[in-house]
C-alpha cells in the first residue's frame, strides 16, 4: 500500500527515497512499459529513464499522486520511443513471420494479440484493468479527458476480445 | 462477483503473463544517476540541442506550409522538404496513375540493397479521398530478384521499410512520402528500381456506440437454424470445449441496415432464443475494405453499457447455408455472420438501445507501377567482411552507404538484437549516430539481416569506423 508521505518525502529525499519508490513502483512501471511497448528490453530501459527523470525533477512535482505522476512520465516515454522505432516489416514471400521483435515477458499469442492494438489503447486497457485507476486518474496520466478515455476503453475492450477469442 | 466482465477477465490473464523481474532496476537507475552527475556539462549541452532541434523542425513546417500553393517538381521536393539529400538523390518524375490516384516517384536512389524513395500520392478526381491515415496496403512492392538457394530451386527473398510522411498538403489532396527500403542480400533490388502498389488505404471511419434502429421491445421469436459444433467458426466469451453446447442460431437473412450505411454490412436477424436476445450481423466475407465486425452491446437510459453473454462466428455460402469446417473451403465463404447473445430480460427489452462499436474502411484496388532509371552509385558502397562479435551477435558482411549502413550476420541464442544496437560512424570529422531501421532475420538459421539509417547522406571516404553498443570496427 502507498505511504501517503511518500510524494511529498519524494519531493525533499535523496537517494534513499528513491530506492524506496523503486522498490515500490518499479514492478509495477516495468509492467506497465512492457504492456505499452510490446518489449521488454525497451520497456527495462524506459523504467530505468523514467525514475531518473522523476527523480531529477522531483522540485516539480506537487507531492500528490507519485504513483499517477510515475505512470504519467513512464507513459509519455514509451510513447517517444514507440515514434523513434517506427520500423515496419515484410513478410518474407515463403510465409515465414518475420516479427518485429520478440519478448521475454510474452507469449506469442499475446503478443500478436497485444501488438494489434494502438499502444495508447494497450495503455488505457492496462490502466483500467490491472490498475484499477478511475478515468479521472488516467486523465491526469494521458492527459485526455474521462469521457473520451471511457469511450476509448470500451472500444479497445473490444478490439481486444475480438482479437483474443476470434484468433 | 467477479469485478470483471468475461472480456475483461481474459484481458487480466493475458496481462498477467507479463513476467518481469525487477530486482536491479535500482541498481541501474543509481548508477545511471551518478554517471549523469558527472556529466552535467553535456546534459545541458543536450538540453539546447534539442531545443534547437525543435526551432528548425518549426521553420521547416512553416516554409512548407507557406509555399503549400507553389508545388513543383524534384527540385521544389527536395530543396524544401529534404535538402542534405540533394546532392545523392537523382529526379525520377514519373508517374501512374489507376482509379484517380496518381502515384509518383520524385527523385530515389539506390545502393547495392538499399534505396531511398520520395514518392507522392494525388487524387487528381477532386474526391479528396486521400488523407493523413493513407498509406500503402500490403501491396506496396519493390521488384527484386531473387536468388536460387537450396537443391529444389527454392527462393527466398524479403525486405523491409521505414515509411515518413513526409508533408500533406490539403489543397491538392496529396501526400509526401520517403521510404528507406532494404532487400534481403539474396534478392538484389532491380535494375532499374521498380516500384508498385495494388491496394492503397485512405482511411477508417470510426462508430462508437453508435444505435442500431430496432425497437428491442418488438423483438419475438425468431426463426432458428439447427446448427453443430463443426458449424462454429470461432466465438467471443466461451470456451472453444462449450462449441457443441450450442445447437441452434437465428436464420441467416436480411433485417435491417447498419447506421452507417454501407452495402456491405447488415443486421440479418434478431430474436428471442430461450428467453435471451440474439442479434445477428451479417457481411461480406473477405475483400480488403469495407466494414469490420460489429462489436454489439445494449445502452440502458443512463449510458451504461451491458456486453453480450457471448457471441459465435458463422459463416454461409450464397445461399445462407452454414458451412463447416469439415467439409468446406474457406474459400467459398460469401458471408460471415456474427451472433451476439444478451441476458436480458424479454420484459425490460425497452429500456435498452443496442449499439455498434465497428468501423468502415476506405481504400482503393488498382495498379500503380514505376520504373526508375538511376545511375550506377555502386562505386559510392563500401563493403567488407570480418568476424567481429558484439554481445553474442557476429557482425560478417558489412555494406557502408550513403544511406547508412547494412550487416549481414549471426546470433547465438534465441533472440537476435542486433536492430536493438546502437550503431555509430566515426569519421574524421567526428561521430555520427545512425537510427535503427529495418531488417529480417531467420530464427532457424540464426542469421540476420539489418540495416541503420542516415539522417543526411554520408561521405564514406571520410569514415574512420563503426562502432556497434560501443564496439569499434575499423575501416581500412
Amino acid at each position: 500500500m502507498e505511504d501517503i508521505d511518500l510524494g511529498k518525502r519524494f519531493v525533499t529525499g535523496g537517494e534513499d527515497i528513491l530506492e524506496e519508490v523503486i522498490s515500490l513502483y518499479g514492478e509495477k512501471l516495468l509492467r506497465y512499459a512492457t504492456a505499452i511497448l510490446c518489449d521488454y528490453q525497451e520497456a527495462e530501459d524506459i523504467v530505468q529513464e523514467s525514475f531518473l527523470a522523476a527523480y531529477q525533477n522531483r522540485d516539480k512535482f506537487d507531492g500528490d499522486n507519485l504513483s499517477a505522476w510515475l505512470h504519467k512520465i513512464t507513459y509519455n516515454r514509451s510513447l517517444n520511443q514507440l515514434k523513434r522505432r517506427k520500423i515496419f516489416y515484410f513478410s518474407e514471400i515463403r510465409g515465414e513471420s518475420v516479427l518485429p521483435k520478440t519478448d521475454e515477458g510474452l507469449s506469442d499469442g499475446t503478443l500478436r494479440a497485444l501488438q494489434k492494438l494502438k499502444p495508447k489503447e494497450r495503455a488505457l486497457l492496462y490502466g483500467r484493468i490491472m490498475d484499477e485507476r478511475s478515468y479521472e486518474e488516467l486523465s491526469l496520466i494521458t492527459g485526455i479527458s474521462p469521457p473520451t478515455l471511457r469511450k476509448q476503453y470500451q472500444r479497445a475492450k473490444d478490439k481486444l476480445a475480438k482479437y483474443m477469442n476470434l484468433g | 462477483m467477479s469485478k470483471f466482465d468475461i472480456d475483461e477477465q481474459k484481458i487480466y490473464d493475458m496481462f498477467s503473463q507479463i513476467s518481469v523481474d525487477s530486482s536491479k532496476i535500482a541498481e541501474q537507475v543509481k548508477t545511471r544517476l551518478h554517471k549523469e552527475n558527472t556529466k552535467i556539462p553535456i546534459k545541458n549541452h543536450r538540453h539546447w540541442t534539442k531545443s534547437a532541434v525543435a526551432a528548425i523542425v518549426m521553420s521547416v513546417v512553416l516554409v512548407a506550409t507557406a509555399t503549400a500553393t507553389a508545388l513543383g517538381g524534384f527540385d521544389w521536393f527536395i530543396e524544401r522538404f529534404n535538402p542534405d539529400f540533394s546532392e545523392i538523390l537523382e529526379p525520377v518524375e514519373n508517374y501512374s496513375e489507376d482509379q484517380g490516384i496518381r502515384m509518383e516517384v520524385i527523385g530515389a536512389q539506390k545502393y547495392d540493397n538499399r534505396a531511398i524513395v520520395y514518392l507522392s500520392l494525388q487524387d487528381t478526381t477532386g474526391q479528396n479521398r486521400l488523407t493523413e491515415q493513407t498509406e500503402f496496403r500490403d501491396g506496396f512492392s519493390v521488384k527484386m530478384n531473387p536468388r536460387i538457394i537450396g537443391e529444389n530451386g527454392e527462393f527466398s527473398t524479403s525486405m523491409s521499410w521505414k515509411q515518413k510522411i513526409i508533408y500533406f498538403n490539403e489543397d491538392t489532396n496529396t501526400i509526401y512520402y520517403e521510404f528507406n527500403i532494404t532487400a534481403d542480400p539474396d534478392s538484389p533490388l532491380s535494375n532499374p528500381l521498380e516500384l508498385g502498389s495494388f491496394l492503397i488505404y485512405f482511411d477508417g471511419r470510426e462508430y462508437v456506440e453508435e444505435p442500431i434502429s430496432i425497437s428491442l421491445a418488438e423483438i419475438k421469436d425468431a426463426e432458428t437454424t439447427s446448427i453443430k459444433e463443426d458449424n462454429i467458426w470461432g466465438g467471443s466469451g466461451i470456451g472453444f470445449d462449450d462449441y457443441s453446447s450450442f445447437t441452434e442460431v437465428l436464420t441467416p437473412g436480411y433485417y435491417i441496415d447498419m447506421p452507417h450505411g454501407e452495402k456491405d454490412q447488415w443486421v440479418s436477424n434478431a430474436g428471442i432464443i430461450d428467453g435471451k436476445l440474439h442479434v445477428q450481423i451479417g457481411r461480406f466475407s473477405g475483400g480488403e475494405f469495407g466494414s469490420s465486425d460489429a462489436a454489439l452491446f445494449l445502452m440502458d437510459k443512463e449510458g451504461n453499457l451491458i456486453s453480450p453473454d457471448y457471441g459465435l462466428i458463422l459463416y454461409g455460402d450464397e445461399n445462407n447455408r452454414l458451412l463447416s469446417h469439415e467439409e468446406d473451403d474457406p474459400y467459398d465463404m460469401a458471408y460471415k455472420y456474427n451472433e451476439y447473445v444478451f441476458s436480458v430480460s424479454a420484459e425490460d427489452l425497452n429500456k435498452y438501445t443496442l449499439c455498434f462499436n465497428g468501423t468502415v474502411y476506405t481504400g482503393v484496388e488498382g495498379s500503380w507501377k514505376l520504373a526508375a532509371n538511376l545511375s550506377d552509385s555502386n562505386k559510392n558502397i563500401c563493403t567488407w567482411t570480418n568476424d567481429i562479435s558484439v554481445e553474442g551477435h557476429l557482425f560478417e558482411n558489412i555494406t557502408l552507404s550513403p544511406l547508412g549502413v547494412q550487416v549481414r550476420g549471426t546470433y547465438e541464442g534465441d533472440d537476435c538484437m542486433a536492430s536493438h544496437m546502437k550503431l555509430e560512424i566515426e569519421t574524421v570529422d567526428g561521430i555520427i549516430s545512425l537510427e535503427g531501421g529495418g531488417g529480417s532475420q531467420n530464427p532457424e538459421k540464426h542469421t540476420f539481416n539489418s540495416s541503420w539509417d542516415a539522417n543526411a547522406p554520408l561521405d564514406i571516404t571520410k569514415v574512420t569506423a563503426i562502432i556497434i553498443n560501443g564496439t569499434s570496427i575499423s575501416i581500412k
